[in-house]
């Protein structure tokens, strides 16, 4: 499965693409393979607004199964993948890519020190 | 190891979505063991997916009119009518073995439901080809659902939060579906087709009672999950959770209206 080396990983099964303080999250290859046909995603945080590590921001929905999505970092919403909300399935065919769920300032960058590369991620699923 | 089972009779259905939620809430805090409860309808009563919008199509009035009660569900899917359903939630984390994958989870549990059913000589089985979408959840179909001949009989949806899921299921004994399009503002093509996707199993198997059910149900379960079930009662932390979830959240307009509401903080915390 694909995991790509220059992202950061959490333990919800999101990466994290880095670019000075700003970070752009998106659902792993593993999480869209894990959730199926995505038919439904709401992100509850404008851009602008304030999200702390852990914070519920946002629901998911597939097969008639509803999961939450966190924000993996501290920081302000900087943008929501208005075409991602449009056009879920984007997530399960460009995870990486096209199906990015939203952006962050980040304000904590301590907190991404604590986030997984590819191959401690790959380990974590293992142990799953 | 025994893991719970719970039989709550029949309830409105604001009181069984708050069980539900208070079960899910206390095994993922580590207060209990998995759980299967069982549970029927008190009222006939709608309820829908989490993120559903059934404004345009419930006709809310006219289910007031008719005494038919509306609930938003804490898991997800579609909208469907609770008359004379035989309900079911279990309530497991993944390090009890439930698989991550959500059509796998859904497939572990129904299993358990298809052996319980060929107990009594019915035989069902997973949907293959002909998926469907449809607003109405007996209408739609995907790879997650069973069916009997062809036609669904049963309607099953997830919440998951942390690796714990919440898995809600109800088998239509006898449903109505007059009464059921009624309540709906369903054009012509969807409201036939409906009626050819859709079976009661109790019109279908005279022997199929709500008792033998749900005994042929726990047996099954225990098969699959290779442990027992020992029958115990809420305990007072989910007695009193269940409380305020149905006295601030389920029974609120603002979460059955909305399906992006967020009740107050104190009952939000949990899902």
């Amino acid at each position: 499965m694909k995991f790509p080396l220059g992202l950061k990983y959490t333990k919800y099964h999101q990466w994290v693409r880095v670019e000075n303080n700003r970070a752009v999250i998106g659902l792993t290859n593993y999480a869209q393979d894990a959730l199926g046909n995505i038919v439904y995603i709401f992100i509850s945080k404008a851009a602008g607004l304030p999200v702390k590590q852990g914070e519920v921001i946002g629901e998911i929905e597939s097969m008639k199964a509803v999961s939450l999505i966190n924000s993996p970092l501290t920081g302000k919403i900087l943008e929501v993948n208005e075409v991602v909300v449009l056009s879920p399935s984007l997530i399960n065919e460009d995870p990486y890519e096209k199906g990015w769920l939203f952006s962050i300032e980040v304000s904590e960058s301590d907190e991404v020190l604590s986030l997984m590369d590819a191959e401690k991620y790959r380990c974590f699923l293992n142990e799953e | 190891m025994r893991w719970r089972f719970i039989d709550s009779g029949a309830l409105i259905s604001s009181e069984n979505m708050s069980i539900d939620e208070a079960i899910f809430e206390a095994h993922r805090l580590g207060y209990t063991l998995p759980t299967l409860r069982i549970y029927s309808w008190k009222k006939p009563a709608i309820s829908f997916g989490r993120l559903q919008d059934v404004r345009k199509i419930l006709n809310f009035d006219y289910c007031e009119s008719q005494g038919i009660e509306v609930v938003r569900r804490p898991t997800g899917g579609r909208i469907i009518l609770h008359e004379n359903d035989f309900s079911y939630s279990f309530i497991i984390s993944r390090k009890f073995g439930m698989p991550s994958s959500i059509l796998k989870s859904y497939r572990l549990v129904c299993s358990a439901l298809i052996d319980a059913l060929k107990s009594f000589g019915i035989k069902t089985e997973f949907a293959s080809g002909g998926h469907f979408k449809h607003e109405i959840c007996l209408g739609s179909l995907n790879d997650a659902d069973i069916v009997y001949k062809g036609r669904k009989f049963a309607g099953n949806a997830q919440f998951w939060k942390e690796g714990t899921l919440l898995h809600q299921g109800t088998i239509t004994l006898d449903l109505n579906l007059n009464l059921f399009k009624s309540l709906l503002n369903l054009n012509s093509l969807e409201s036939k087709d409906i009626d050819e996707r859709i079976v009661s199993l109790s019109q279908e198997i005279i022997s199929l009672t709500r008792d033998s059910l749900k005994e042929a149900l726990i047996k099954s379960f225990a098969q699959t999950f290779k442990v027992e079930f020992s029958k115990e009662e809420l305990s007072d932390w989910e007695v009193n959770r269940s409380f305020v979830l149905n006295n601030f959240k389920y029974r609120s307009s603002e979460w059955t209206l909305f399906r992006h509401f967020k009740p107050l903080e104190y009952v939000s915390n949990v899902c």
